[in-house]
């Protein structure tokens, strides 16, 4: 910022502007939005994980009183125009995605046909009474044998992908010789476990045609509404500047809400054949079987390293469970685990290879840090040759991480870092934690039969990346006629609390009063265009874009108040909701007192003097990527008769930059943080062998709450980014430092006997069993 | 799943042959079943499946797809879908008997696949459930073909979990059947238990009532399935 | 998640939801406070024609120290049970038990009448009733009787109470002055359903003798159970000649229908199971020794 304004906002721990109407239950969710005549919908969905449709007889449910119409492929599939997302481009091909299921099922939960009715119960009621004729086909539930099932039994799960193979990628290949005559070579086998975005509020969205203007308005749970709106034009072929979405609180969204998914597609299209709005709400059985699943993966991995302990190289193997009907481009956001696997550390050599795999379950997406297997499998396998090694893991590390004075850094994959010292977020989480303090007490402990551990995590992760329509923000702020300030941005909300940080950065770049600044976001007829909320672009972008509106405004405001009180405009300084004299305070100008002037006296202007007091403009990204960085380290306790892991100590070191808010910062560290301790120890989404989802009820997927959490411990380090204000994304990392922090400590308090966990989850009964097996072995 | 029983009962292979392929007798010891229609070999029938306040109703057919009286083995392919809901459940039931002079040994194999809300459940395992539902029902077999002797105790032969409080229909009292069919399966886990339950009962959906015409389920009284009951006894 | 429509009656007495029952047969189902029974009408895994709400018959609601017995009515939600100072003080093991139900919210509207009713394997109260021998009472047309705990549970949710029987009060024996309790419970989060778990109370006499021992197992079984070769081989020996993994061993060791789930195989939970027994049995023997 210019010396015109002082800084005031930016950087403090403002409360947040959402509050007040969350916390009090005043939000405006999609189950809140009512319209008149408003009809409700039900999927009626497959039990089935593979079965042939032979026929859907709706007479049943179109008899009960109250059901307005029974929707099958045949009606609603054929009016698809077209169906591509931003996200890969409209020539990138794509894997099939028909609104309603076709000809055949592909996973439990797939939905069939849509039952419109006066009310969700009627609806359910009719859904029941849908009489589909399924017949059973053999069905892929262990994606690790998708490809071998398709050779060998020619059990497919989309006739286009005859080997169940949906893409893959392979590098370089490893250097095998260096694999074989390095001094310490370590392996291991990673598997982890589906686990799900779970927001709070679930999928859903209410639809509503007036055919008499041709204008359809959508007010969805979403993180992008504005390509909510382009996708909706483009699918229906109707006019985008006919489309309106509208988002005020979305409820969460984690990834499972960046792009519309089948069931989105299915009400869009069924909103103009039925007589009033629509809105589809799905419960939480549905969400957990068949919104996007995550983080399926079996893999292998390898470091070598040199007599010291520097690392030589690293290579990964593995195959990735995309699930029936991933989100757009799958394949794209898996050559991230390759690219990424070398990490936040100085590493000569890397390979990877990959295959991403159709399976007869939900489909797979882009949930918080989607490359986090890099992370998990990576931090596994230095702790595996930290203990071969006899050397203390931190000191592993240490010799490893990259230094500040090193960057840019091109990682063998040629990912340029910049920006970053991972090696000093490491030393202050190390601090924190005092290390040498934990060692005795652990050793302490261990006399007593007590089994406690430490876990490290370090990784890097890309946030703000600027490529395709991700690459601009736009942002207009407008000074009202009461001298009051809106800015606009396009939204995304979902409790990442971008209303709060725009607020702060505007009433910064302005010199106003916070309590004067209000933000309106997330509904299309009204904001620019952005891209949403997405791979952590929401701070870092919406910085640029008021970075820019605001100088604008402010020149404007600056002009019109030296006019007013009669100086140059470098005698101006803006603060407080006034304009003021610098050399002479007592003589000032409110903001109220200027927008007054424009908007109702604009003669009272200088000639030539527009008396516009708002401002457009479209930033675009001058940074491709802001790195950001992070360690994690955790303590735990577990109990080996029950198997029981208790966390003692969480601790996140981490570096996103400047901080716009450090309570947003912490409160995104803290999610993604609880999530990724969800994956390490909790929830797993299980398939039976015939491919139905058991987890399908909280009473069986596990959320951490908040007694399995112990209280986190944040330390800062500010690196600027590149970008505006040197403020990088933030929203990704909790989630993907986290689970292997975790995984990390227990093996760490369970190596004197001999276990090392790499299969995830680590569930009570998994850990006994390997503390079984361990003793077995001696 | 595939699930396996046996038993040893000590009656010899040929009439145990035709109580096994004969509807009429083995529909009784299918706990909740009740009959609709039969057609040569092939049956209709329904299922009410009651674990606790859990009911899960299926509706289907079931067809002896071999009979083969050299062998001794036979083959029954059931399907039935729950009338309220979208579930279903699917069993092809193997019954292969041994001829030991005075005895026979009966072992069933059944290959159970259940779909639908029953089945999506984590709390409690369909395969403990089944099995011990299969030995519910394979005991009652063994009862029944012994001449509905009290509690099947002296069966050495089985191998399935014991069940509680399964009752056996008693030719001396008044039998309240409607108790026989509700009678709790004794094993945890949940609206799995039943529709395991059901899959496998499905595989016994037989019965014959009036041949010359599909009954309807509610016509079938307790009173016919006691008559029957009480002609196997005597 | 929406039920399927039904009808709500809230009868005023005892005799009127007896006669509800009766009237509606298989069609009517009780509901107390609704923590188990909601949730199953709500994913359809369920449905009844009537709801019979007995929650606001006074009569089922009530705490009351008879002597050597507390009664307690079978409406009464479990906070009311926990925060008691009479149970604290004659029937512990219920107030020690009353944390690991569920949440705080479920235990506000949930009952002691419903969760024992409803007989859920790792129901905690269920687990108590058998451990202390208690008496359930139940009401039909035909008139009031009777049911003792270990005639109580027959499998898994059912109970041996008649279709159109109403469970109206428990009544719990108070043990004597050198007794002590313990609970022990594994779940997989606090709230969570039991993996395993342990009720135990024991009284010691004069010369620090086991004179009596009940041991209820949770989550380790069709039904709740009671640890009856562990309390027959404890009975009359000094409590410092026993070890807490012999009669976790005990305890559990013949059980034979111990449930595999996505929680864990059915080993996993007998050894968790015999782990909760010890535990308890070590805190429920150190209270009894020092009172």
């Amino acid at each position: 910022m210019t010396e015109t304004v002082a800084t005031r906002y930016a950087g403090t721990r403002v409360p947040r502007v959402e509050d007040n109407r969350l916390l009090t239950g005043r939000g405006t969710f999609v189950d809140d939005v009512v319209r008149p005549g408003m009809l409700h919908a039900c999927f009626v969905r497959s039990p089935f994980a593979r079965a042939r449709i032979n026929g859907i007889d709706a007479s049943g449910a179109l008899a009960l009183p109250g059901v307005h119409a029974v929707f099958t492929a045949e009606e609603l599939n054929p009016d698809v125009k077209e169906a591509w997302h931003a996200v890969a481009g409209k020539d990138i091909p794509d894997t099939p995605r028909p609104p309603l299921a076709e000809g055949e099922v592909k996973f439990v939960g797939d939905p069939v046909a849509l039952v419109v009715a006066d009310s969700r119960y009627i609806a359910e009621d009719a859904a029941e009474l849908v009489d589909v004729d399924y017949e059973p086909l053999p069905a892929i539930a262990d994606f690790t044998q998708a490809v071998r099932l398709a050779a060998e039994s020619d059990v497919v799960v989309h006739d286009a992908y005859p080997d169940n193979v949906a893409g893959g990628m392979g590098g370089a290949p490893p250097d095998e010789e260096l694999f074989a005559t390095s001094a310490h070579v370590v392996e291991a086998n990673v598997y982890q476990q589906i686990y799900a975005p779970v927001p709070m509020e679930t999928r859903g969205m209410v639809v509503e045609w007036t055919a008499s203007t041709e204008e359809l308005t959508l007010w969805a749970s979403t993180q992008t509404p504005h390509e909510l709106r382009a996708f909706c034009a483009r699918l229906l072929g109707i006019p985008a500047q006919g489309v309106r979405v509208i988002m005020r609180d979305t409820g969460g969204g984690f990834g499972q809400k960046v792009v519309p998914m089948r069931e989105d597609m299915c009400i869009m299209l069924a909103a103009r054949k039925v007589p009033a709005a629509l809105k589809w709400i799905e419960d939480r059985r549905e969400n957990l079987m068949s919104a996007g699943q995550a983080r399926h993966v079996d893999g292998n991995a390898r470091m070598a390293l040199d007599e010291e302990g520097t690392i030589l190289a690293v290579d990964i193997d593995f195959i990735y469970d995309v699930g029936a009907y991933p989100t757009p481009y799958p394949v794209l956001t898996t050559a991230a685990v390759g690219m990424f696997f070398p990490g936040p550390y100085r590493v000569p050599k890397a390979s990877f290879n990959y295959k991403t795999v159709f399976s007869n379950t939900a489909g797979l997406a882009a949930y918080r840090g989607p490359w986090q297997y890099e992370t998990l499998t990576r931090e596994i396998l230095l702790d595996i040759a930290a203990r071969k090694m006899h050397v203390d893991p931190v000191d592993l590390r240490r010799r490893n991480l990259l230094r500040r004075d090193e960057m840019p850094y091109f990682n063998p994959n040629g990912m340029p870092y910049d920006h970053v010292a991972p090696i000093e977020t490491f030393e202050q989480a190390v601090k924190i934690l005092d290390h040498e303090g934990f060692r005795k007490e652990q050793r302490d402990a261990l006399e007593q039969g007590r089994y406690i551990g430490l876990g490290f995590s370090a990784y890097i992760e890309p946030t703000g990346a600027a490529t395709g329509h991700l690459a601009t923000e736009g942002a207009t702020i407008r000074m009202e006629p009461t001298g009051k300030i809106n800015v606009y941005v396009n939204g995304g909300s979902s409790g990442n609390s971008i209303e709060t940080t725009v607020v702060q950065l505007t009433a910064d770049a302005l010199g106003a009063d916070i309590d004067d600044v209000a933000t309106i976001q997330g509904d299309t007829a009204v904001t620019p265009y952005g891209a949403g909320s997405q791979g952590s672009r929401s701070g870092p972008m919406t910085a640029g874009a008021v970075n820019e509106a605001g100088t604008m405004l402010r020149n404007q405001i600056v002009a019109m108040a030296a006019h007013r009180l009669g100086v140059e405009e470098s005698e101006i300084e803006l603060a407080n909701s006034k304009a003021v004299v610098r050399e002479d305070p007592s003589r000032s100008v409110s903001f109220a007192d200027i927008a007054y002037r424009s908007y109702y006296e604009p003669q009272q202007l200088p000639p030539g003097m527009a008396a516009t007091l708002e401002a457009t403009a479209r930033f675009t990204s001058q940074a491709m990527i802001h790195w950001a960085n992070a360690t994690h380290a955790c303590t735990c306790d577990v109990d080996v008769e029950t198997g029981h892991v208790t966390l003692t100590r969480y601790i996140v070191s981490e570096d996103v930059g400047a901080m716009i808010n450090p309570n947003v910062v912490e409160g995104q560290i803290a999610g993604g943080t609880v999530q990724g301790i969800g994956g390490a120890l909790l929830e797993n989404m299980v398939y039976d062998d015939d491919g139905n989802p058991l987890s399908s009820t909280f009473v069986d997927y596990l959320l951490p709450t908040a007694t399995e959490v112990p209280p986190i411990e944040y330390g800062h380090v500010e690196i600027p980014g590149p970008g505006v204000g040197g403020y990088k994304g933030v929203g990704e990392g909790g989630a993907i430092g986290a689970t292997p922090a975790v995984i990390n400590a227990i093996n760490d308090a369970l190596a004197p006997l001999g276990v090392t966990l790499t299969r995830l989850p680590a569930s009570p009964a998994a850990i006994v069993e390997l503390i079984e097996q361990a003793r077995k072995d001696h | 799943m595939e699930l396996t029983n046996e038993f040893r009962v000590a009656v010899p292979a040929a009439k145990t042959w035709e109580f096994l392929t004969d509807v009429e007798r083995v529909a009784p010891c299918l706990p909740g079943a009740t009959l609709l229609s039969v057609d040569g070999d092939e049956f209709t029938g329904a299922v009410k499946v009651k674990v606790g306040p859990i009911t899960v109703s299926y509706k289907g057919e079931a067809a002896f797809v071999e009979k083969d009286a050299a062998a001794q083995r036979m083959v029954l392919k059931a399907n039935g879908k729950e009338t309220r809901g979208n579930g279903n459940a699917a069993a092809v039931v193997t019954a292969q008997l041994k001829d030991e002079g005075d005895a026979t040994s009966v072992v069933i194999t059944t290959d159970l696949t259940i779909s639908g809300k029953a089945a999506q459940f984590g709390r409690g395992v369909l395969s403990d459930v089944s099995t011990n539902l299969i030995g519910q029902f394979a005991k009652s077999l063994e009862a029944d073909l012994l001449g509905g002797s009290a509690a099947g105790a002296e069966t050495p032969g089985a191998t399935s979990q014991p069940a509680a409080a399964a009752a056996q229909p008693d030719a001396g009292d008044s039998v309240d059947l409607l108790k026989v069919v509700a009678v709790p399966m004794a094993k945890r886990a949940a609206p799995a238990v039943a529709a395991l339950a059901a899959g496998a009962a499905i595989g016994f959906l037989l019965g014959r009532r009036n041949r010359k015409a599909q009954t309807h389920p509610a016509a079938l009284k307790a009173d016919d399935l006691l008559a029957a009951l009480t002609r196997l006894v005597s | 998640m929406k039920a399927a429509a039904f009808a709500y009656h809230r009868p005023e007495a005892v005799k009127e939801a007896v006669d509800l029952l009766a009237e509606y047969g298989d069609d009517a189902k009780i509901l107390a406070g609704g923590q188990s029974l909601v949730p199953m009408l709500a994913m359809r895994l369920t449905h009844f024609d009537n709801l019979v709400d007995i929650c606001r018959i006074d009569e089922l609601v009530g705490i009351d120290l008879r002597g050597s017995e507390v009664r307690i009515g079978a409406a009464t939600p479990h906070a009311f049970v926990g925060m008691d100072d009479e149970v604290a003080d004659s029937v512990p093991l219920l107030t020690l038990a009353t944390p690991y139900i569920g949440h705080f919210q479920i235990r506000t509207r949930g009952t002691l009448g419903g969760a024992i009713a409803h007989a859920d394997p790792a129901a905690e109260y269920a687990a108590v009733a058998l451990a202390l021998d208690a008496q359930m009472e139940a009401v039909s047309p035909r008139g009031a009787r009777d049911i003792p705990a270990n005639e109580f549970f027959t499998g898994l949710w059912e109970n041996s109470m008649e279709s159109d029987e109403i469970l109206t009060a428990v009544r719990f024996p108070v043990w004597g002055a050198t007794s002590g309790f313990a609970v022990e419970e594994f779940a997989r989060r606090h709230g969570d359903f039991a993996i395993a778990g342990a009720a135990v109370a024991v009284e010691l006499d004069d010369e620090a003798r086991v004179s009596r021992c009940g041991i209820g197992l949770l989550g380790l079984g069709a039904t709740p159970l009671r640890g009856s070769p562990a309390e027959q081989a404890v009975l009359g020996r000094p409590v410092g000649d026993i070890t807490a993994d012999e009669v976790g061993q005990l305890a559990i060791g013949s059980l034979d229908e111990i449930p595999a789930d996505l929680q864990g195989s059915a080993a996993y939970r007998a050894r968790v199971g015999a782990t909760m027994v010890a535990r308890a049995w070590v805190s429920a023997t150190a209270e009894a020794s020092n009172a």
